[in-house]
């Protein structure tokens, strides 16, 4: 049997424009998520119980996120409905990590109390925001295909 | 080689500014501490709002020396409130102004990243390298403790993050009360009856003071045990260092001269570090207050640290950085020397403890004794840590502090 020769690549691995400007992007959405998070301190805490104001702050982190992705998208198209897939996906994975490692090793929550914004059996609506952040940035690429 | 920050770095400048101009919104204006408002904080508010927006206009006109030194020390001082935030999340829950807290944290990283890159863009191969590093690095050290910890630290005493909600464990049932002061703010409080007819304040928290609550009211003493204002329970904004509190404890000796258990006025107060200052000067304007019991006592501004003479040379100009921020921030003047309160106290009683090993210029109190008037205790204890008396010498500390009390509020009954 003769050996394989090593495949070297001829250049380093490096992430495409888009995938950089879109990753770097997500940093944004962090800003608008806890700035939402303030927002519903102030604007609705003192009107709603927690669940209420929880529900309402997804609503609002919605309305926000799929504003800013808007505008993102405006800016640095995307090319195809499957890289638009593939960032959503990318932005659910850096959410939920950071949510996750945020959640547990900086502000001291229980992996479990951190789980229980997902259980919608219990009212919580969290999980459709992070739905939202998967398809929205192809959601508005398909608007903006049909608009065009 | 460019005078200034570039474009991109300029924006980044601006946009981690903006963050930082949003936790001022935040805190001060939005989402005010419990029994403020918007309209206590606006002088400091606006200050600051002014500063960072001087920054974000005027910095990237600036070489990118002068550039990355602000940016660092921005960067510094925008690690305090993201640490204020995770200390209350860990504690009490993240809520309030915790999340544009996190936010600084963002905003802090870049600006030390920011600041580290320009330094290292704009550093100059030639020339007397070593000699101008060596400067720099003396310049920066000197910078940082002189002003960047002083200021950080005035942002730390006067955002306390809230604990828990503790639980009381006094040694007999402890009734839930609110103490309200002469400027309208709650106080969070657990107060127990005395059987001997004399009660004793416990300051600046009910969790920190419950052993001393313990010991007390085993020997039959009433205890109230109080949050400062801004701290725990309590409303108000917190000052760590304890200005302009005293109506706290003024407060205080009226709720427990309204209990009819409390016998003609007998009532001491026991303050651990700033809740014994506290209770210096409360003691000092405040007849009624008929014996103090101070463990931990330091300094509070540079008025104290000035007593201490050319000995003080070096840490005087960080002395005068905090004092000067603190009075910013909190709109309240700096307290009187406790050198010049404690005289005041006699011919009613003071105790004065502190460890050997303590902190906050605790090793101040052989002069505060050397001032006070008689009747008068010092005790200097060898072990344990800053307030950690009572935990260390446990039955000396309770043989102490009971016989002073007896003295003072029995008559050594």
């Amino acid at each position: 049997m003769s050996a394989s020769p090593l495949v070297v690549p001829s250049r380093p691995l490096r992430l495409g424009t888009t995938w950089r400007r879109w990753l770097s992007a997500w940093l944004g959405a962090v800003v608008i998520g806890l700035g939402n998070a303030t927002l519903r301190e102030a604007a609705v805490r003192p009107f709603a119980n927690e669940q209420t104001a929880d529900q309402i702050s997804v609503a609002t982190g919605i309305a926000l996120l799929g504003l800013y992705v808007w505008v993102l998208e405006r800016r640095w198209p995307i090319a195809t409905t499957r890289t638009a897939l593939a960032i959503g996906g990318a932005w659910v994975a850096l959410t939920v990590g950071f949510e996750f490692a945020f959640g547990h090793w900086v502000a001291g929550d229980s992996w479990a109390e951190l789980g229980r914004n997902y259980d919608v059996t219990a009212g919580r609506l969290w999980p459709l925001l992070v739905l939202w952040v998967a398809v929205a940035p192809a959601l508005v690429r398909a608007l903006r295909a049909r608009r065009a | 080689m460019p005078a200034g920050p570039s474009p991109r770095e300029t924006l980044v400048l601006r946009t981690a500014t903006a963050l930082l101009a949003l936790h001022v919104v935040a805190d001060a204006f939005v989402l005010p501490e419990r029994g403020t408002s918007w309209s206590d904080h606006l002088p400091a508010g606006l200050l600051s709002l002014a500063g960072l927006a001087a920054a974000a206009v005027w910095l990237p006109r600036l070489r990118a020396g002068a550039v990355a030194s602000v940016a660092l020390v921005l960067g510094a001082l925008a690690l305090v409130p993201f640490g204020i935030a995770v200390s209350h999340a860990r504690g009490a829950g993240a809520g309030g102004d915790d999340w544009t807290g996190f936010l600084c944290g963002l905003a802090g990283v870049t600006l030390l990243a920011l600041g580290a890159r320009l330094l290292w863009r704009t550093r100059r191969p030639t020339g007397r390298r070593s000699l101008r590093r060596a400067s720099k690095t003396l310049a920066a050290a000197l910078v940082t403790f002189w002003v960047v910890l002083p200021l950080g630290l005035a942002i730390g005493v006067t955002h306390r993050p809230r604990g828990a909600e503790p639980t009381a464990d006094l040694g007999r049932p402890a009734e839930d009360v609110v103490v309200t002061t002469e400027d309208g703010l709650d106080l969070a409080g657990w107060y127990v009856a005395p059987r001997n007819g004399a009660a004793i304040i416990l300051f600046p928290t009910r969790e920190g003071s419950a052993a001393h609550a313990r010991m007390l009211v085993q020997h039959g003493y009433g205890v109230l045990a109080l949050d400062m204002r801004g701290y725990d329970g309590s409303e108000g904004d917190p000052n760590a260092l304890g200005w302009g509190g005293t109506s706290d404890l003024d407060a205080a000796v009226s709720f427990l001269e309204a209990r009819p258990e409390v016998e003609d006025g007998r009532i001491g107060g026991l303050g651990l570090s700033v809740g014994g200052e506290q209770l210096l000067e409360a003691a000092a304007g405040n007849e009624r207050l008929r014996a103090v019991v101070s463990e931990g006592a330091g300094e509070r501004s540079v008025r104290e640290t000035a007593s201490r003479g050319a000995s003080a040379a070096l840490v005087l100009p960080q002395e005068l950085v905090l004092t000067a921020a603190l009075t910013v921030l909190t709109g309240e003047s700096p307290p009187p020397s406790l050198l010049d309160l404690v005289p005041r106290i006699a011919p009613r009683g003071v105790f004065l403890i502190y460890a050997a090993h303590g902190q906050g210029g605790e090793d101040l109190n052989p002069d505060y004794f050397e001032a006070a008037g008689e009747p008068k205790e010092l005790w200097r204890i060898e072990a344990g840590g800053h307030t950690g008396g009572l935990e260390a010498e446990p039955a000396e500390y309770e043989r102490r502090v009971r016989a002073f009390f007896d003295e003072a509020l029995l008559g050594g009954d």
